[in-house]
């Protein structure tokens, strides 16, 4: 009997240890499936907010690129309009941050320095900057003066683009 | 066994969940699953947010690069107008677009390419422009006047809500291409300054090479002495005159009368130069319909301009006695140096023919040197002139032609284009003020736009686009009871609305037969048996 009763006993105690022992693997199951599925979701939301971002700077790129092409038509239309442009306009900023759309626009304008002593020959270089969000777009045209083969000048007139 | 049996049965028990344990594990997981959907559910909309985004300015960037791409001014009426031209037909798509305006206020939903086809993939999107002259001081003000800057917005919409907007500016820019012609009508676009500078000729601005052909300059018969072999002189003279954007072909005097009519068909103006004589040349440029100027003064009598002698005197100068005339209408009536040295000069003695105009005399003398003769004058005889004739003063064998002066080219490059003006028709140039054949409905900077009246009372017979609405005659709705437009069976005219069956007087037809003998004028089909259509008059 005694005998008998201790093996009960043992056995009561084996199946109370097994009992919590498959009830913990349930919770640990559930547990990790759930945080499975959240982390799953939260990488989901992560992705999408990087692409997001991603998007929006891409966006905003392309913004930016009218808004710096803008600043350029802007400095063309001041060369056209003033013949004299080289003694009225001062090189340097012409522009700077000029507000447009979501964002803004510059403009600097350089003398490239051609060396044949004749300023009114000298390329002229635009850098058009546009703005958007935290994108920056950057277009620099140099302008070449014709000459012909004698070297004559033409002075205000007669532009190629060279887009760099 | 008994105590087994009733261990075993609580075992069983203890191995499902409690109550407590339900209760509580229901709410984790509802809390957790709706957690994760959230989130799943978040980052799916948030993907279709960032797609819509990305659509969007794909098209706005797509609009706006189109718009850009498009030219300042518009290529007929520059600053007359804003918006859509009146010429152009009011199109729902953007092909006719020829300006940054014309863009104003066009929208589309679904979007279009620029040939009007629909985006059909595209149902709920919707592209928007808005196009405005801004003030050059205050670029952030509208301006209701033509400025030299345009703000263009484009606006994307996905289901009404704004999706993207990008905005820009458009400017006057650089200075303008215009067209630029150089000798041969070659053309090029070219910006004024390098025009001049490279010799060419700038048409103005608006123009350009593809709605402004360079004037031709007239063709030139030289007439020579061999053709295969030009004089020293000869090839001045053909020099001098390609340099006035002529086109020369050259003949020699001694080619057959055939071969001078199929030159004289394919020219413009013959110019006979010094060396030729009467023995060579003769009659052969008489009876030419073209202008002939001439500058040898055996040919005088062959050409009917004198019945009289001509006499040659050792000079440098002339002088003009009728500037009223194209040729010598850039000089004033007086004394004039032909040649920079004492050259041969010549003047008529006697028997000039009554239809002569005479331009200039020689120094110290009266009698005609530069003469000119219309078309239909009298010649000698009274035969009336066949085409424009010139006599210019200067023309002997040794003549240097090297010597003549800027005054004196002048005049016999006025005397080519005179002679010559006859058998050129007016080159359509659109800008250049004149509103040429063809320009009617084209170019509003020289014809301006059609009147009123013209748009409420267009001719319904006269085979014009009176209106410049690209209908003629009776296709206009205002012609529609004018009687040239009425269809009257028995007219012998087979009018539009009438057929082989409900006007056979009028409207030929076989409805019997092999079918591809078969035809039925006014149906509107083309068919085989009608040939080229004239049985018909066109109208099929």
């Amino acid at each position: 009997m005694e005998t008998t009763r201790h093996r009960a006993v043992r056995s009561a105690t084996s199946l109370n240890a097994n009992k919590f022992r498959r009830r913990a693997v349930a919770y640990i199951y559930f547990l990790s499936s759930t945080l499975l599925v959240s982390v799953i979701g939260l990488s989901a939301l992560m992705f999408s907010r990087i692409q997001r971002r991603s998007t929006q700077g891409s966006n905003q790129s392309i913004v930016a690129r009218f808004y710096a092409q803008s600043a350029l038509e802007l400095g063309f239309a001041q060369i056209n309009l003033d013949s004299d442009w080289r003694t009225t306009l001062s090189t340097g900023t012409w522009f700077s941050a000029m507000p447009i759309g979501q964002g803004s626009y510059s403009l600097d304008v350089s003398i490239v320095k051609n060396g044949d002593g004749n300023t009114n020959n000298d390329p002229v270089l635009l850098i058009g900057t546009g703005i958007c969000g935290q994108s920056t777009h950057k277009i620099e045209v140099t302008l070449v003066p014709l000459s012909d083969n004698g070297g004559l000048v033409i002075s205000g007139a007669g532009w190629k683009r060279n887009t760099g | 066994m008994l105590i087994n049996a009733r261990s075993n049965l609580s075992a069983m028990r203890r191995r499902g969940l409690t109550l407590l344990d339900i209760l509580i594990s229901i709410p984790l997981v509802g809390i957790a699953l709706v957690a994760a959907l959230n989130t799943a559910g978040a980052s799916k909309a948030s993907q279709y947010k960032v797609n819509n985004m990305r659509q969007g300015h794909l098209l706005a960037q797509d609009l706006m690069s189109e718009i850009l791409q498009q030219d300042f001014y518009d290529s007929i009426d520059g600053f007359l107008s804003f918006g859509q031209e009146g010429i152009v037909p009011i199109t729902l798509n953007r092909s006719l677009f020829d300006d940054t305006d014309d863009y104003n206020l066009w929208q589309a939903s679904p979007p279009q390419y620029k040939d009007g086809t629909e985006m059909s993939d595209l149902p709920d999107w919707q592209r928007t422009v808005d196009v405005a002259w801004r003030m050059p001081a205050d670029l952030q003000q509208i301006s209701a006047t033509a400025t030299t800057i345009k703000h263009i917005r484009v606006n994307v919409l996905y289901k009404g809500m704004a999706v993207a907007e990008i905005e820009a500016f458009k400017t006057i820019g650089l200075p303008p291409l215009e067209a630029c012609c150089f000798a041969g009508s070659l053309c090029e676009n070219l910006r004024s300054e390098a025009c001049t500078l490279q010799g060419g000729t700038a048409l103005g601005t608006s123009t350009n090479c593809a709605l402004s052909a360079c004037p031709a300059g007239p063709k030139v018969l030289l007439v020579v002495v061999d053709d295969t072999a030009l004089t020293a002189q000869e090839l001045a003279q053909k020099v001098l005159i390609e340099s006035w954007d002529n086109s020369v072909v050259l003949i020699s005097a001694s080619a057959m009368l055939f071969e001078f009519d199929a030159a004289v068909a394919d020219a413009d103006v013959a110019f006979i130069t010094v060396g030729i004589t009467s023995s060579d040349l003769g009659t052969k440029l008489t009876a030419a319909a073209i202008g002939v100027v001439n500058t040898h003064p055996e040919l005088l009598y062959d050409l009917k301009f004198s019945s009289g002698a001509a006499y040659y005197y050792d000079l440098s100068a002339g002088v003009v006695i009728d500037n009223t005339h194209p040729i010598t209408s850039t000089f004033t009536n007086g004394p004039l140096t032909f040649s920079t040295t004492n050259q041969w000069f010549v003047e008529n003695q006697n028997g000039l023919a009554s239809g002569a105009q005479v331009l200039a005399v020689l120094t110290d003398s009266t009698r005609a040197s530069l003469f000119v003769f219309e078309a239909g004058a009298s010649l000698v005889g009274g035969t009336p002139s066949p085409g424009r004739r010139v006599e210019l003063p200067w023309g002997f064998t040794d003549f240097d032609f090297s010597t003549l002066t800027a005054d004196a080219q002048t005049i016999m490059k006025n005397a080519i284009e005179w002679a010559a003006a006859e058998n050129i028709a007016a080159i359509a140039v659109c800008g250049d003020g004149t509103c040429a054949v063809g320009e009617e409905c084209s170019c509003v900077a020289d014809c301006g736009p059609p009147t009123v009246s013209e748009i409420i009372n267009s001719t319904c017979n006269d085979g014009k686009d009176n209106d410049c609405d690209n209908l003629t005659d009776c296709q206009e709705l205002s012609c529609f009871l004018d009687p040239a437009c009425a269809v009257v069976c028995g007219n012998n005219v087979c009018d539009n609305g009438e057929d082989c069956s409900s006007c056979a007087a009028d409207c030929p037809g076989k409805t019997k037969g092999k079918k591809p003998k078969r035809y039925c004028c006014g149906n509107g089909i083309a068919e085989s048996a009608e040939g080229d259509g004239s049985i018909c008059d066109g109208n099929y």
